[in-house]
């Protein structure tokens, strides 16, 4: 397969954040933001997602509640409006809250109604979301994982069954009268996509024989994909690299001085994203028991930061998050920044290092990076980089690697 | 008076138990922060008689079967464990969450119960629909809950560089049993009030004057629905007044079992 790139933003209100609140997420007022305000950078990167589908990049929108992080509070809705308004693209929903949503045949209608507005154009994914989600959503915390997987199979069997209702009583979800629709363009489902950040959490994605992506990972993300191909190959699933998606910070510009300023204005994501107040962060049974007596043991620790916060470098050490440079990041393979020549040897080699991926998923634009230079990153990334990335084959001796490891 | 702490299997949960002294029983049920902080409010009451002190399934090193989620397993989890043991007329005491299993136990049955003790307890609700009748502790943070649950708020804070790795287990285990139980709606069951008349026993409600989490007026309003209940309040305490004042409590309870104790002889 050839690469498919997808722009990414996440839609932020930066001035939410001057001067920076206790948290950005559940508690900050609603008075802050200006509704017009708002409409304009909705609009704006509604723009420049369709400008996307001219550049021959694909889309992928995900949601956030209750934040100035991320103003789409649904991925659905700009995903439908997308449908119509571009023509080639792909559209993913990365993700939708499966397990926070009281509905999953509303999930359901949504997924098969873009589908069918886009022609067959949607690619639907699913994410169990982060853990302060569960407090604007209401949602139970403990057992959240065995709510996520029921009501993916209740969307998967709403979409694919054709011959009248069905029922369902379950553990969680209880319907009389599921007939959805209209059916996904797609037969028999949109390709599906899940989200891990773990470095051993490929083997369930692969039994589902969903993509799995992971989010500005780095190494770790090596490991994921690893134990992807390994359950895959055990259990005789596809694991081809159009199963694998990264999300990284991209940046490009004429000047790697330039593009290293672009990166480090989308960065700005990075460094307001973790600003949550404390008692949001880990709502109980979100994370294993010994994983919660862990956090009890290091939460006396001073200025203890959780590996999940921080990046590994190429030597093997680790950086927090919150005060990484570029040029670390770039060393962590988080962040992709120079000129076009700089930034395709820099996915190569990322490429190469994880044994061959199908889908970038680009964060072109982030925290204060203005419209100008957005549209400037991704014209420059699409004309540069994209056309030699499609053209990207695993150097053979990386693939004898990659292919070791999954045995 | 040492515990004998041992396993009772009840509806096929293996559950912890702790036995202490001799006499008529009491049946004590912690609150949503465990039994390990209550151990010596839990000797104390050993004078009353022999008590039966369980960690609800979930908690300390009971187990939690994943269909169990409700208080009303916990209350029909109970009624089960009196019957399997044979406790008879027993005095059965809660704390905060503990106390909601105990009026949803009693809703349902007393015929085992001769009185009962609610230790600032939740599970009803009186307000509006938009008015926090209990304060919201996954809302609050660390500090803030300990300072509305207690009059020294050092009290409330677990000492983690001397705790064990077991004891870390515990908290966890703990904070996820009572966040599965009491997530929403919160703390309370919306139809526990309109049951509340058929507690046909001896009630008495304890309030800690300070008490922030549930203050003395929803002590008050929690009484009032219950036809044989009254409400004492004690002074220097918030909401583990079993805790911060253990021995006041203890005499209220004494005086409170003891008039009956005589009239039964």
């Amino acid at each position: 397969m050839t690469m498919r790139v997808w722009g990414f933003c996440e839609n932020a209100y930066p001035e939410a954040w001057e001067p920076t609140p206790p948290s950005l997420r559940n508690s900050l007022p609603s008075r802050l933001m200006d509704p017009a305000k708002a409409a304009d950078i909705l609009h704006r990167h509604l723009d420049e997602w369709s400008m996307l589908d001219e550049l021959g990049m694909d889309i992928c929108i995900n949601e956030h509640h209750s934040t100035a992080t991320c103003l789409n509070s649904s991925c659905t809705l700009p995903l439908s409006i997308l449908a119509r308004e571009t023509k080639k693209s792909r559209l993913m929903s990365l993700g939708i809250h499966i397990a926070n949503r009281p509905d999953p045949i509303r999930v359901a209608e949504e997924v098969a109604l873009i589908d069918v507005y886009s022609r067959g154009r949607f690619e639907m994914g699913f994410v169990k979301a982060s853990p302060y989600e569960v407090y604007p959503a209401n949602a139970q915390p403990v057992g959240q994982q065995r709510r996520f997987l029921e009501a993916y199979d209740l969307i998967c069997k709403a979409l694919t069954s054709h011959d009248g209702p069905f029922s369902w009583e379950g553990e969680f979800f209880h319907f009389r009268d599921v007939n959805v629709w209209p059916r996904p363009y797609q037969q028999p489902l949109p390709p599906t996509w899940f989200v891990s950040m773990s470095p051993d959490g490929g083997g369930w994605i692969a039994e589902k024989g969903a993509g799995v992506g992971t989010f500005l990972s780095g190494r770790l993300s090596k490991s994921l994909f690893d134990s992807y191909r390994q359950r895959a190959r055990e259990i005789g699933k596809p694991h081809g690299p159009d199963k694998f998606a990264y999300l990284a910070i991209v940046a490009v510009a004429d000047t790697d001085e330039e593009a290293k300023r672009r990166a480090w204005e989308i960065l700005g994501y990075v460094r307001t994203s973790p600003i949550v107040a404390k008692q949001f962060v880990n709502p109980p049974g979100y994370v294993s028991v010994e994983a919660n007596a862990r956090a009890l043991r290091t939460s006396i620790i001073p200025n203890y930061v959780p590996p999940y916060a921080t990046f590994q470098l190429r030597d093997g050490s680790r950086i927090p998050q919150a005060t990484a440079s570029v040029d670390q990041l770039i060393d962590a393979m988080a962040v992709f920044a120079g000129t076009p020549d700089k930034v395709y040897e820099q996915i190569k080699e990322y490429y190469n290092y994880v044994g061959g991926f199908g889908h970038l998923l680009m964060m072109g634009q982030g925290g204060n990076l203005n419209h100008r230079d957005t549209v400037d990153n991704y014209r420059l990334f699409a004309r540069d980089v994209l056309p030699r990335l499609k053209a990207l084959t695993l150097d053979p001796q990386s693939e004898d690697k990659a292919l070791a490891a999954a045995q | 008076m040492t515990a004998i702490l041992d396993t009772t299997r009840v509806c096929g949960i293996n559950t912890e138990l702790r036995v202490i002294g001799e006499g008529r029983p009491v049946v004590y049920l912690h609150s949503g922060d465990g039994i390990k902080r209550e151990l010596d409010f839990v000797h104390g009451l050993s004078h009353l008689g022999r008590i039966h002190a369980p960690s609800h399934p979930g908690f300390g090193n009971s187990e939690r079967p994943d269909d169990f989620k409700t208080v009303e397993d916990l209350a029909y989890f109970y009624l089960d464990l009196l019957d399997q043991h044979k406790l008879d007329d027993i005095t059965l005491i809660g704390a905060s969450f503990g106390g909601w299993i105990a009026s949803e136990m009693a809703v349902r049955s007393t015929r085992r119960i001769r009185d009962l003790v609610l230790i600032d307890t939740v599970g009803a609700r009186f307000s509006d629909r938009d008015v926090v009748d209990i304060a919201d502790i996954y809302m609050l943070p660390d500090e803030e809950f300990r300072s509305r649950a207690f009059v020294d708020p050092a009290k409330g804070k677990i000492d983690i560089a001397n705790s064990s790795d077991d004891d870390l287990i515990e908290v966890s285990r703990n904070r996820i049993a009572l966040c599965q139980y009491a997530w929403s709606p919160y703390m309370h069951n919306p139809r526990l009030r309109r049951w509340l008349h058929r507690i046909d026993v001896p009630t008495l409600l304890v309030w800690g004057a300070s008490d922030e989490i549930v203050t003395v007026d929803y002590g008050r309003k929690f009484a009032a629905e219950i036809p044989r209940a009254r409400l004492e309040v004690v002074e220097q305490a918030g909401h583990f007044p079993h805790i911060e004042q253990g021995k006041r409590v203890m005499q209220l309870i004494e005086s409170f079992v003891a008039p009956a104790t005589v009239a039964a002889e």
